[in-house]
């Protein structure tokens, strides 16, 4: 190298060192070890004195529920550690199975299908409940909390434009749309739930439909949104029901009329050496599952994805709203 | 004029070139690398640029065929100005043989010959006859050489191809930096040979540029000594620069031993032998056209005053030691009145 | 004519003579060219017996059938092929341009070093957003991501010709194309294509990457199974995507072969 292009290569080094470490300063938020909250109907003295991390995926409606849980928790007197925002499914059951985090909440579905490896679905929400609970008590160690009665499920779903355009508001109404029309029947999925046994093979047969894999793109969940907004490239996308971004894209899920899919209940989950030190974790938690509705998730979640409102924000409005804390 | 250059001159082949106040500056420089220099080269003579190194002799002969466009000057070659032609079509008609030869290790001995002819849009026949005569031409069986690739040959052999390579579209003109640099001393010395060998028959007009003074005067018909700029010092046949030097400059490259350089330069033909004279034990013997060098080499050697000139395996002459010192002595004295003569019209050329 | 009174003998090769000859063409190919094709093979071979004779999760099953497992892979070969051509498309010429301006050669370095140092999901998502998702954003996407190497080793490519070669060429009386496509890129064909080769090798490793914005590809199944745990799926997957990789390395090393000249092979 010639000293002038070596002199160039080192200053270009430099600036992109300097950019790449004040990007990622920038794009870390500070995490707050403690959130500062007065315990409302919360006992204020049950955890006193105990160091919770709690954990997290990383879409919003978890990370709304790991703020609830944060400031739950410390409103109980915790000294709780923000360790929200994990990568992934894998990732963040791992680290409770490492013990990184203490605490997570995470969907019967997945547990069933994901983590327990069961290839048929238990289309009772009770039924499964109390299975995952079972069995992930007896094979792994994991206890599964009380259940938060709000149903985060698939649903298929189309611009309001479309439904009003083609009177389509059942998944029913699709099927016959699909047969009618196969050539406009196309389709935006996840990955993951077109390998489900939960998703688009069993959602396809239950309504007789058959739809050519060539009028189906898979793509990132997100992705899945923003090619249903713009409608060149599917019609018909899936959804999670109680994800914000239907009501910010005026988006309508389609009813599932057949009831196909299983209604996958949210739980804390712990281990069970911490349930066994700390079982209050779990108690000042239940109180707050049973208020988490399909309604009131909705709502949160569009808070955060429509209104761009922190979940630390919408976390303690709600909490205070309850009643839990100050 | 040199012997050898009135012998060329009889064919008619190759054509005349000439500079006229040639220069080449270079941005940024203070002095020229070639500054005016002005010459004519007769058809089908060799022309030596010989000069230490930077005096700018390559520069100079990379603008006769445009590798390096002239600041200001004109050039010709026969009756056309260089500038006004189609730079590539002229290079087409120019043979070039460079140092490093330049040979295309990719192509096969016999594509790299046929290159020109190639470009000059010649048909594949007489292509391909072409390759095989020039390849015999240098030397090398064209059955053996020609599907071989470069680097399956030795440097020597290269050099043959590089120089049949020019030589492959029969240019008039050839311009040749170094040729024959690359190579050890004895290959040299019998490259050196066989081209003038070829020389005699193709008669082609040369431009050689060489910093080894001894070359120049194997080579050349006449010889440029160059200054800085390639200002000309001295253009002159070699025996002149031997026996005359314009000034120190020359001189020193000329360096000792001038008169046992000019031997080298005559060669030996019938009008110069004495009568044969028998065939003894220990006699010395040397081929008709060998140099008076040779022959005194010869004659050093063998501890004899003279030495059996042969042609065909039979003695057609000899040479005795006492009549090169008889001829040694009248080249002095033409030399000095030669001297003398052009200190008197000064002209520098005689 | 030639006068066979001045013509030297002519030379032949002689046993015993020391120039550097060697009269044998080498070979094209060996058996050893073959080790990396068996090997591929009995790989595949043995994950597509697996596959069919294991007790597989259900998913794994239904996603990974021989169909599904073909198409694929045939749309891997075709993101890659593309990423490959195009790369080649924009690289080349853009070499040949860097050694005639020379002035261009730190943009030009600059351009195709921050392709590579951004994250390709990063280009990925960014294309994306700017145009559409799909297989051609995402080729493009990778073409930045992989241009790198074969600009970069045109460059050397043609930078470590011979002077000499370059200015026989000139003075010969060639083209300035002529010397472009008749000797400088002949000549550099074998560092081209070890670039060529390794921007392939790239771009079939880096296609998964394009899951999420459907790019199709045996990513598909490497990311459910993922997504899903299913290690038997991801495994699968995985393993399909490195043969993959090995294979179109291999098959570039063919092409190199057959490409480079043989005076330099």
């Amino acid at each position: 190298m010639t000293r002038g292009r070596r002199v160039y290569a080192t200053a270009f080094a430099a600036v992109v060192g300097l950019a790449a470490t004040g990007l990622a300063g920038c794009g870390l938020e500070e995490k707050d070890e403690t959130t500062d909250v007065e315990a409302g109907s919360v006992d204020p003295t049950a955890l006193e004195g105990v160091t919770v991390t709690v954990g997290s995926k990383d879409f919003d409606e978890q990370l709304i529920i790991g703020q609830l849980t944060l400031q739950m928790l410390s409103a109980a007197g915790a000294d709780v550690v923000d360790e929200t925002n994990i990568q992934g499914t894998n990732a963040s059951r791992q680290a409770l199975v490492t013990g990184a985090v203490d605490v997570y909440w995470d969907y019967t579905g997945t547990g069933w299908i994901n983590h327990l490896g069961h290839d048929e679905p238990i289309p009772d929400t009770q039924e499964l409940y109390e299975a995952v609970r079972q069995e992930d008590l007896e094979e792994n160690g994991l206890v599964w909390g009380q259940y938060a009665p709000m149903n985060n499920t698939y649903a298929l779903a189309v611009t309001q434009e479309f439904s009003d355009e083609n009177d389509i508001t059942t998944s029913s109404d699709m099927a016959e749309f699909a047969a009618a029309n196969p050539d406009e029947a196309t389709v935006c999925l996840e990955s993951e739930f077109a390998g489900r046994p939960d998703g688009w093979d069993g959602f396809q047969r239950a309504y007789g439909m058959s739809i050519p894999d060539g009028n189906i793109t898979e793509v990132g969940t997100g992705v899945v949104y923003t090619e249903l907004d713009k409608g060149e490239r599917c019609n018909f996308g899936e959804v999670f029901t109680t994800d914000g971004r239907i009501a910010a894209l005026d988006l309508v899920p389609l009813e599932d009329d057949k009831s196909f899919f299983p209604i996958y209940a949210v739980c804390p989950i712990v281990t069970e050496e911490t349930d066994n030190e700390h079982p209050e974790i779990l108690e000042v938690l239940a109180p707050l599952a049973e208020t988490l509705d399909t309604e009131t998730m909705t709502e949160l979640n569009a808070q955060k994805s429509a209104e761009g409102l922190k979940e630390e924000d919408i976390a303690r409005d709600y909490l205070q709203e309850q009643g839990f804390i100050e | 004029m040199s012997e050898r250059t009135n012998r060329h001159l009889e064919s008619g082949a190759g054509l005349p070139i000439k500079l006229i106040d040639v220069t080449k500056t270079y941005p940024g420089m203070t002095v020229n690398a070639v500054d005016e220099i002005s010459m004519e080269i007769e058809a089908g003579e060799i022309v030596v640029l010989v000069g230490p190194s930077g005096c700018g002799k390559t520069t100079t002969m990379r603008m006769i065929n445009r590798l390096i466009e002239p600041t200001s000057g004109q050039i010709f070659i026969g009756d056309d100005d260089v500038m006004g032609l189609n730079e590539v079509e002229l290079r087409r008609r120019i043979g070039y043989v460079i140092q490093q030869i330049g040979l295309f290790p990719h192509l096969t001995i016999a594509a790299n010959i046929a290159l020109v002819p190639r470009m000059l849009k010649w048909e594949r026949k007489r292509i391909a006859e072409r390759v095989d005569e020039l390849l015999a031409l240098v030397g090398l069986e064209p059955g053996d050489f020609r599907d071989r690739y470069p680097r399956q040959l030795s440097g020597g052999q290269q050099q043959r191809i590089g120089v049949a390579r020019a030589l492959a579209a029969d240019p008039p003109l050839m311009l040749m930096d170094e040729p024959f640099g690359a190579v050890d001393p004895i290959t040299r010395e019998r490259l050196q040979n066989e081209f003038l060998g070829l020389q005699e028959q193709l008669k082609k007009t040369i431009v050689f540029v060489t910093h080894d003074f001894d070359e120049a005067i194997k080579m050349g018909d006449r010889i440029a000594v160059l200054r800085a700029g390639s200002h000309i010092a001295q253009l002159a046949s070699p025996e002149e620069i031997l026996r005359s030097p314009a000034d120190d400059f020359v001189a020193g490259f000329v360096g000792e031993a001038a008169t046992l350089k000019s031997l080298a330069l005559h060669r030996l033909a019938k009008d110069d032998l004495a009568p044969p004279v028998e065939e003894r034990a220990g006699l010395p013997e040397v081929p008709l056209g060998a140099s008076l060098r040779d022959a005194v080499d010869a004659m050093l050697e063998s501890g004899h005053d003279v030495v059996r000139v042969m042609e065909n395996g039979q003695s057609c002459g000899s040479v005795r030691m006492s009549d090169l010192l008889a001829r040694g002595s009248k080249a002095a004295a033409n030399g000095a009145a030669a001297r003398a003569g052009s200190a008197e019209t000064g002209d520098p050329s005689s | 004519m030639v006068d066979p009174s001045i013509t030297p003998p002519t030379e032949t090769t002689r046993p015993g003579r020391t120039a550097a000859v060697s009269p044998e063409r080498p070979r094209l190919f060996t058996w050893r060219d073959f080790v990396i094709p068996l090997v591929v093979a009995a790989a595949v071979g043995a994950e597509v017996y697996y596959l069919n004779t294991a007790d597989l999760s259900k998913i794994v099953e239904a996603q990974m059938t021989f169909d599904r497992i073909m198409d694929s892979t045939v749309e891997h070969i075709q993101l890659a092929l593309a990423v490959t051509g195009l790369v080649l498309a924009i690289a080349i010429p853009l070499g040949v341009a860097v050694t005639r301006v020379r002035w261009l050669e730190p943009v030009a370095l600059l351009v195709a070093n921050t392709g590579q140092a951004v994250p390709s999901i990063g280009l990925v998502a960014i294309v994306a957003l700017l145009w559409d998702i799909g297989f051609w954003p995402v080729v493009v996407a990778l073409t930045l991501f992989a241009v790198l190497p074969v600009l970069r080793n045109t460059i050397v490519g043609l930078d470590q010709i011979d002077l000499g070669i370059k200015d026989a060429a000139r003075g010969m009386g060639m083209s300035p194309s002529g010397v472009l496509f008749r000797v400088e890129l002949p000549l550099a064909v074998p560092v081209i294509a070890a670039g060529a080769r390794t921007a392939l090798v790239l771009a079939v490793a880096t296609i998964p990457i394009g899951y999420f914005v459907g790019a199709g590809g045996l990513g598909d199944q490497l990311m459910q199974g993922i997504k899903l745990s299913r290690n038997q799926q991801m495994f699968a997957a995985a393993l399909f995507v490195a043969c993959l990789a090995l294979i179109l390395d291999w098959l570039g090393g063919v092409v190199e072969r057959l490409l480079t000249p043989a005076g330099i092979r």
